[in-house]
C-alpha cells in the first residue's frame, strides 16, 4: 500500500503541466462566474478614484512596461478606464524604456477616446522615458519643465492645454504609482510623499506586503495586480481583463493545493515504507 | 541627473567592453558566444530603431508589442508552470522549516483564490492580520537593515573594499 501512495509525491512534472493547463483552458472557454472579495484597501482604493471631483489632476506615475503586462496588465486597464469614467486628468510618467509606448499601446486598445471621449493633451499627458529612476522621478517632481522639454510624441510641454497650470508635483492632487519591483514603493514615498506630502494610491505586481508598512502613512489605497484589477472592475462595473483570469486562477490554485496535499501524502507513505 | 546619465553610459560601455572581449576569447557557437551575440543583436536593433525612428514611432511600438510582449509572455507563462511545479516538489512536510514554509505558502495560496476567500471569509482575515503585523514589522526590519547596509556598503566603497557592480559583471 504504502508503495503505490509513494508513487503519489513522483508525478512527473509534464503530467503536472497538463494538469494546469487544463485547469486554465477551461474556464477560459467556458468562463464559471466565480465570486470574489472586495478588500478594504481596494476599496479604498476605488473610492479615492470615485469619489474624485471632476477635472482632478493625477500624477500617475509607473514602472511597468511590455515585461511586466502579463502581470500588472489588468490593473493599468482598470485604471485607465477609472480615470477616464471619473473624467481624472492625467499626467503619466513612465520609468521603463518601454512605460510610454505601452501606455499608449494600451489607450489605443482600450479605445478610450471613443468611449469615454478622452483627448490627448487635455485630458491626459504621455511623458517620455527618463532614465536614472529615483533621481528622474526627483526632477520630474520638482519641475516638469525642467525634467522634459516634450512629451512622449514629440510636441512641446508648453503646447499641451493639460500643461498650461501645471508645473510640479504641488499641482495634482495625489498620485498614482504602480510599481514592479518590491522595493519601489519606497522611492515614490521618498520622493512624493516626504518631500512634497502627496499621498498614494498604489498598485503592484505581488509585492502587496512591501506596501503594508505605508498604509496610512502616505498609501490611502492599494490594489494588487490582477485581484485587485477584478476587484476595481466589480466596483467600477468596468469589466475586463482582470475578471477574465479570476476563474482559472481559483482552479489553478486549488488544483496546486490538491498537488501539495498529494505530495505530502505520497512522502509520509515512502517514509513509512522505508521505516517497514 | 547629469550624473546619473554619466553614470549609466560608463555601465553601458563597460557592458559592451565586456561582453565584446567575452565573444572575442570564445570563438565557435558555445552558450557564452550565443548568450552575447543575442544581446549585441537586441542592442542593435533597439537602439537603432530608437534612434532612426525615435521613442514614439510605429516602428518601435510594434518591436515591443510584436517581440519584446510576446518573449514577456512565454517566460512569464513557463515560470508559472515552474512555481508550481516547486511547490509540489518542496512543500513537504519533513522538517521544521518545511513545515513553516509549507503552512505559509499554502494559506497565502488558498488567499489568493477568489472563490475560495468567498467560501471561507476566515483565510481573508487570518492572511490580512499576517500581512499587516508580522510581514509589515518584517518588512520594516528589513528596510532598517538594508538601509545600514547600503551605508556600509558606500562606506567600503569610498575605502576601496568593495569591487564595482561593473567587475562582477565582467567576472
Amino acid at each position: 500500500m504504502s508503495k503505490i501512495l509513494g508513487k503519489l509525491g513522483r508525478i512527473p512534472w509534464w503530467a503536472y503541466y497538463i494538469t494546469i493547463f487544463v485547469t486554465v483552458i477551461i474556464p477560459m472557454i467556458f468562463p464559471l462566474g466565480l465570486p470574489l472579495l472586495i478588500e478594504p484597501m481596494t476599496q479604498r482604493y476605488f473610492d479615492v478614484l470615485d469619489t474624485a471631483p471632476a477635472g482632478t489632476i493625477v500624477l500617475y506615475s509607473s514602472t511597468q512596461g511590455f515585461d511586466s503586462e502579463k502581470v500588472t496588465g489588468p490593473i493599468t486597464e482598470a485604471n485607465l478606464k477609472l480615470l477616464a469614467k471619473n473624467n481624472i486628468k492625467f499626467v503619466y510618467e513612465p520609468w521603463s524604456a518601454d512605460g510610454a509606448i505601452y501606455a499608449a499601446v494600451l489607450i489605443d486598445r482600450l479605445n478610450l477616446d471613443e468611449t469615454y471621449g478622452l483627448v490627448y493633451g487635455e485630458d491626459y499627458v504621455l511623458m517620455p522615458f527618463l532614465a536614472g529612476m529615483e533621481s528622474a522621478m526627483a526632477a520630474g517632481a520638482s519641475d516638469f519643465r525642467v525634467a522634459y522639454s516634450q512629451d512622449h510624441f514629440g510636441h512641446p510641454i508648453n503646447s499641451l492645454p493639460l500643461m498650461e497650470n501645471l508645473y510640479n508635483i504641488d499641482d495634482v492632487d495625489f498620485v498614482i504609482w504602480g510599481y514592479t519591483h518590491c522595493t519601489h514603493i519606497d522611492i515614490a514615498m521618498r520622493q512624493y510623499y516626504t518631500l512634497y506630502g502627496k499621498e498614494l494610491i498604489t498598485y503592484t505586481s505581488g509585492c502587496a506586503s512591501s506596501a503594508a508598512p505605508y498604509f496610512d502613512k502616505g498609501v490611502i489605497g492599494f490594489a494588487d495586480a490582477a485581484y485587485g484589477a477584478a476587484q476595481l472592475e466589480i466596483l467600477g462595473e468596468i469589466p475586463g481583463s482582470g475578471l477574465k483570469r479570476m476563474d482559472p486562477r481559483t482552479l489553478t490554485i486549488l488544483t496546486s493545493v490538491v498537488f501539495v496535499v498529494i505530495a505530502n501524502i505520497g512522502y509520509f507513505a515512502d517514509r513509512q515504507g522505508r521505516k517497514n | 541627473m547629469i550624473v546619473t546619465y554619466f553614470a549609466g553610459l560608463i555601465a553601458m560601455f563597460s557592458l559592451i567592453m565586456s561582453r565584446s572581449s567575452r565573444i572575442i576569447k570564445n570563438v565557435g557557437i558555445n552558450e557564452i558566444t550565443l548568450r552575447d551575440g543575442t544581446f549585441f543583436i537586441a542592442l542593435f536593433v533597439f537602439a537603432g530603431v530608437y534612434l532612426v525612428f525615435g521613442s514614439g514611432s510605429s516602428s518601435m511600438t510594434w518591436l515591443n508589442v510584436i517581440i519584446l510582449s510576446t518573449i514577456s509572455a512565454a517566460v512569464t507563462a513557463h515560470r508559472a508552470f515552474y512555481y508550481l511545479v516547486w511547490g509540489y516538489r518542496r512543500l513537504r512536510f519533513g522538517n521544521m522549516y518545511t513545515i513553516m514554509l509549507a503552512i505559509g505558502g499554502l494559506t497565502w495560496c488558498l488567499k489568493e483564490a477568489p472563490a475560495f476567500v468567498i467560501a471561507f471569509p476566515q483565510i481573508a482575515e487570518i492572511s490580512h492580520w499576517v500581512w499587516t503585523v508580522p510581514a509589515t514589522a518584517a518588512t520594516r526590519g528589513a528596510l532598517i537593515a538594508s538601509a545600514i547596509g547600503a551605508v556600509s556598503l558606500g562606506l567600503r566603497a569610498l575605502v576601496g573594499k568593495e569591487p564595482a557592480l561593473v567587475e562582477a559583471e565582467v567576472e
